[in-house]
């Protein structure tokens, strides 16, 4: 145990220095003020929280929740299908298959939101394709929609769904889906009442593993969003970016982390219960 | 005779053109255990997944009482299957295991929960509903699956090694208690196993199986006394073997010529005889507890006698095991009484063994 803390101790220094400080800071900050020319005033008070509870900041809040968690539960889904498409594949194509899953990893986020934007941009392939089949459309309304950041969330975090999945289906008994086979369930039963419930510890792990960075993405809902769509990322990045408001940067930044942690608490008990 | 029930009709089973049944004919009455012996790869669990309907055939059908059911999902046949590792559902309660097939077929609650403590009442784990399979003691887990495929009140069971995971002594507890309750539910047990004495202990019938082919159907005792072929010999029991040459054929018995010119007479393979001619090179086989020692100068009275060296003799509590080399050349192993070897080793003696006990098979043979 003596020797495990020593061994630790450069990792822990690390942690201490680069990572609870800034924290600790951040912390702080939240309870400072705006000074007049976008400055830290330095005059501690709570009103930057009581302001997360204004409605505007509130219906962010609950974007941001309801695309992370369409996010984290979609993933899921496609991540069960395809990890268990991948664990019952052969053992030739599975290597194949693993790297098809990671091939997003080795594109930088930026190029392939890009790539989606060029295909559904004005002189793009899918306008062109409309206007060849007679297909009506707002031209505005195809190039930044919530769908678009739905699609562009989702492609762009599936692969943090599959990976842990497809460990979990790698070491999953096989003959549990024949027992239930042979006792008469259905592929959908099947998938329901034996491989959900039996996965459930990875399940949860890698919807965590997609909601919580989808919570604070602010990339993909700023380019493929536009203007309209406003999440809890953007917010957090406007503040420090654009409105040089540090403090409330920093208590939204804390409310979101007090969110995820809520979250998670949230899943233990469920883990447990059920 | 009895109605035979389930009929297995020209099974042949190819994987990426390599077969691993070819043509598998059988009729396995109702209330019968039955039970498929062969080493491992013999195809034998590949049979069992076939009926199941986990595999499909390449070619062949499946009767039951006349009706085709090959061609059934595997959720629509009236089988249930007794896996291997038992493959409880781990996040369900025992009684929840045995309970999914019942409440797939949406039989009403009241009468799920009464079926379903019938059958922990048999198994005698009323005590255990309650608990998670990963608590259970593996005697207690398989019981749990035999349960579990008994609740549906299948035609038939199907049982694919449900003891290898067990040690020796529950693994007999546990026979004693499959084949009272099959015997007290009158129901139809296709068992497949690679322990020949498992399957000697518990069977009605035995198909031996070799390489995708059945070699012998028989009840057990045939097995072990009458081996039609070479491997069936070979594979059950253990066999004090020679080689030699036939030298002359005489209605159901025959001469075989050792190699220094002693012959011994005993029994050509049934079913083969239109195939032997004299010449051709066989190996006698013949059973260790048939094999009589005596001293050297003892008379056969008729029977093969041979005259040997004993190299070995190893104490095995109830019996010892003895080792001799004969004079013709090779090895014979004989049982004798815990308190009976004649000799020490290097001391001379004589194997006596009756033509009836011998028999004879192409060297070629399996």
């Amino acid at each position: 145990m003596k020797s495990g803390v020593r061994l630790g101790g450069p990792a822990l220094a690390w942690l201490c220095f680069f990572i609870l400080a800034p924290l600790g800071l951040v912390l702080l900050i939240s309870f400072a003020q705006r000074g007049i020319y976008g400055g830290i005033q330095w005059d501690f008070g709570a009103g930057n929280y009581s302001r997360l509870f204004s409605p505007e900041t509130l219906l962010i809040v609950w974007d941001s929740l309801r695309l992370a968690f369409f996010t984290a539960v979609v993933c899921v889904f496609l991540g069960l299908l395809s990890a268990w498409a991948m664990a019952t594949a052969s053992e030739r194509r599975r290597p194949w298959l693993l790297g098809l899953i990671a091939l997003p990893f080795l594109t930088n986020l930026i190029i392939r939101v890009y790539a989606v934007k060029s295909v559904v941009a004005a002189n793009g392939p899918l306008p062109f394709l409309l206007t060849l089949l007679g297909i009506e459309f707002d031209p505005f309304a195809l190039t930044a929609n919530s769908w678009l950041v739905a699609y562009g969330m989702v492609s762009s975090y599936l692969p943090f769904a599959v990976l842990p999945l497809y460990g979990a289906f790698e070491k999953f008994d096989f003959t549990l889906v024949e027992a239930a086979q042979d006792l008469g369930a259905g592929p959908w039963k099947i998938f329901g009442q034996v491989i959900v419930p039996a996965l459930r510890g990875p399940i949860l792990g890698a919807f965590l593993l997609v909601f919580i960075p989808c919570l604070g993405e602010y990339v993909i809902p700023d380019l493929l969003g536009g203007a309209k769509s406003m999440l809890l990322g953007n917010l957090i990045t406007d503040q420090f970016l654009k409105a040089r408001d540090w403090p409330f940067g920093a208590a939204v930044s804390v409310g979101m982390m007090g969110l995820l942690v809520l979250t998670g608490l949230l899943l233990r008990v469920l883990r447990r219960t059920k | 005779m009895v109605p035979m029930m389930l009929e297995i009709m020209g099974i042949r089973k190819s994987f990426e053109g390599h077969a691993v049944l070819e043509e598998i004919n059988l009729r396995v009455a109702e209330g019968e255990f039955f039970s498929l012996l062969g080493p491992s790869g013999c195809g034998k669990t590949t049979l069992l997944r076939i009926l199941a309907g986990l595999e499909t055939a390449t070619a062949g059908e499946i009767r039951l009482d006349g009706r085709r059911v090959d061609q059934l999902s595997p959720q629509a046949r009236p089988f249930n299957m007794v896996f291997q590792k038992y493959a409880l559902f781990p996040h369900l309660t025992v009684k929840e295991n045995i309970a999914f097939g019942l409440k797939l077929k949406k039989v009403p609650a009241a009468e799920i929960s009464k079926r379903c403590d019938r059958v922990l009442g048999m198994v005698g784990l009323s005590a255990l509903a309650s608990r998670r399979p990963e608590t259970l003691s593996g005697g207690q887990q398989q019981r749990v699956a035999v349960a579990r495929a008994l609740v549906n009140e299948p035609k038939v069971l199907l049982l694919d090694e449900p003891l290898s995971a067990l040690d020796q002594k529950m693994r007999e507890h546990m026979q004693t208690e499959l084949r009272a309750l099959q015997k007290s539910l009158g129901l139809t047990f296709i068992y497949v196993t690679h322990d020949q004495e498992e399957a000697m202990t518990l069977s009605d019938r035995i198909g031996v199986m070799n390489r995708g082919h059945l070699e012998q159907v028989s009840a057990p005792r045939e097995i072990y006394e009458q081996p039609r072929t070479h491997f069936t010999a070979q594979f059950v029991g253990r066999m004090s073997r020679l080689r030699g040459e036939l030298v002359s054929l005489d209605g159901g018995l025959a001469r075989l010529r050792l190699d220094n010119q002693v012959e011994i007479v005993g029994r050509p393979a049934a079913g083969a005889a239109a195939e032997l001619h004299t010449g051709m090179r066989m190996e006698a086989f013949i059973r260790p507890e048939k094999i009589q020692i005596l001293e050297e100068a003892a008379n056969g009275g008729g029977r093969n006698l041979l005259p040997g060296r004993l190299s070995e003799s190893v104490f095995k509590g109830n019996q010892t095991e003895v080792h001799v080399d004969v004079d013709t050349g090779g090895s014979l192993l004989a049982l004798a009484a815990a308190t009976g070897v004649p000799c020490a080793p290097g001391g001379r003696l004589a194997l006596a063994f009756s033509p009836e006990d011998t028999f004879f098979f192409g060297e070629s043979e399996g």
